[in-house]
């Protein structure tokens, strides 16, 4: 099995003797390349063309992170999955606007049922003031089948998240974890830092999934695409962001794995120290192996397959095979 | 309808076994790569073989192996196992049948390496009526809009298709 290699340290990444190789400070070490299935650089990394060129020949991506944590870029290597069919139905689906509102409908239907599915989980654990954060949310969601713009649809997602994000101080109930609300580059607290690193990631991992399929990451549907920007990753994240980040994050929390100590006060807001991060990614690393059983498939499926499977339901999908219903939670 | 003439050697293999994968591959949607079925497969012919000319491109088509006996051409094609060995041999016949369109007798030769087995394959009068209505037959199910359903067959097991037919 392929895993992510994860570079903290400084050091030069290079290619040497058909592998990979990272040397920092005293410290020489081969990663073999068979068994990378993509790389995290969060440290300062020298690399070369050669090495480039070798990640193209490997089929590996390359995910840069800055200093504070925050997403920089992919090195997305040239395709090597080409169906000329499916970029026609993907660009398809985009240009006409009935198929393309109905599959941004079906992204934010499994971002919501995933986010109520995750406030239903905790209030069968006794934390009855949910409910009304679930009507609400629930109302609003009612409301996306009339709507006939994106823009609109956009609107109404961020505003069912809201909603949720706003139940989080119920759930998690930590002075040192307040969300007060949600506050983006930079983070204003601990939390929001935490749940802005976590969907940095959700964003790469679907986006390396993404890369071994025939889909295209620029066409996305209900995030805008302007044919640059990878945006059908982030479509397809909303569905997973409630059942992966955020449970991870209460989690942690809960388990008083993270301490202020993790957090660091920067001009700019929050920083996540280095060890922080490490310990979300293992955790992360842990939950995305974990296996669940899943209807059709027949057997256990990890939750890193059961993305690579959202994308395959999407392909056929566009393909006019079957209808799209996105991945929705059931513990 | 578009042109799915120009059918390559595996989409027949793949077509005696599962329709549906066949229809797959002709819009190159190809099987996840990190099967480790397909990775020993490429290894195999890879490692074996190795003063033959291999991977030899004719008339759209790849052929695995191409060497000289008795000075008739053999054209051999490798397999992991002997497992769709009915499915291989059609794929051998289908490619002496190209070669025969553009007037080169040869003769055809089925390997399988790892369990020391060869299979000679000679194209047959009876064999050349099968191929050409097995052609039409192929072209018509991929000029269809959709691909065949999925159905449970016993190549499912270890099908690189897997997740995806059933997604």
């Amino acid at each position: 099995m392929k895993r992510p290699i994860y570079i903290f340290s400084d050091g030069v990444l290079k290619r040497k003797n058909n592998t990979l190789y990272f040397e920092s400070e005293g410290v020489q070490k081969f990663i073999p390349v068979e068994n990378t299935s993509e790389i995290y650089i969060f440290g300062e990394v020298e690399l070369n063309k050669r090495f480039l060129e070798f990640l193209t020949q490997s089929e590996i991506i390359l995910h840069f992170f800055n200093r504070y944590g925050y997403y920089v870029g992919s090195f997305y290597p040239r395709e090597y999955l080409n169906s000329g069919y499916m970029i026609l139905k993907q660009a398809e689906h985009y240009l006409d606007t009935q198929k393309r509102l109905s599959l941004a409908r079906t992204f934010v239907e499994g971002g919501y049922k995933n986010m109520r599915q995750v406030l239903k989980y905790y209030q069968s654990r006794g934390i009855d003031e949910l409910e009304r954060y679930i009507q609400q949310m629930e109302n609003l969601f009612g409301s996306i089948s009339n709507i006939n713009d994106i823009n609109t649809l956009m609107a109404i997602e961020g505003n069912i998240r809201q909603t949720y994000y706003s139940a989080f101080d119920l759930i998690i109930d930590k002075d040192d974890f307040k969300f007060e609300k949600r506050s983006k580059r930079p983070p204003k607290n601990a939390l929001n830092a935490l749940i802005s690193f976590g969907n940095s990631m959700m964003y790469t991992i679907v986006l390396s999934e993404i890369y071994r399929t025939h889909l295209d990451p620029r066409i996305g549907y209900l995030h805008t695409t302007n044919f640059r920007r990878f945006t059908l990753n982030l479509d397809v994240a909303e569905i997973f962001k409630p059942i992966i980040v955020d449970r991870l994050i209460f989690s942690i929390i809960s388990k008083n794995m993270l301490k202020p100590e993790h957090f660091e006060q920067d001009l700019e807001g929050i920083v996540i120290t280095d060890s922080a991060k490490k310990l979300f990614i293992d955790e992360l690393e842990q939950r995305l192996s974990t296996t669940i059983s899943v209807k059709n498939i027949g057997n256990y499926v990890s939750y890193r397959q059961l993305i690579r499977i959202e994308l395959y339901k999407i392909e056929k999908h566009l393909m006019g095979e079957k209808e799209y219903q996105p991945y929705v939670s059931q513990w | 309808m578009e042109r799915f003439l120009d059918i390559k050697g595996h989409i027949v293999q793949a077509y005696v076994v599962c329709k549906r994968q066949a229809w797959l591959l002709s819009r190159n949607i190809s099987p996840v790569q990190d099967n480790p079925f397909l990775e020993i497969g490429k290894l195999i012919s890879q490692q074996f073989y190795k003063h033959d000319k291999k991977e030899v491109y004719f008339d759209g088509v790849v052929l695995d192996l191409i060497r000289k006996e008795d000075e008739v051409l053999v054209v051999g094609e490798i397999k992991k196992s002997s497992k769709k060995v009915a499915a291989a041999i059609l794929q051998l016949k289908f490619y002496l049948y190209k070669l025969l369109k553009h007037n080169i007798k040869a003769r055809g030769k089925l390997l399988i390496p790892e369990e020391k087995k060869t299979y000679d394959v000679e194209l047959t009068f009876e064999d050349i009526e099968t191929i050409e209505s097995l052609l039409s037959e192929i072209t018509e199910v991929l000029s269809s809009f959709l691909p065949p359903l999925p159905q449970k067959i016993k190549a499912c097991a270890k099908c690189s298709y897997k997740e995806f037919c059933w997604a």
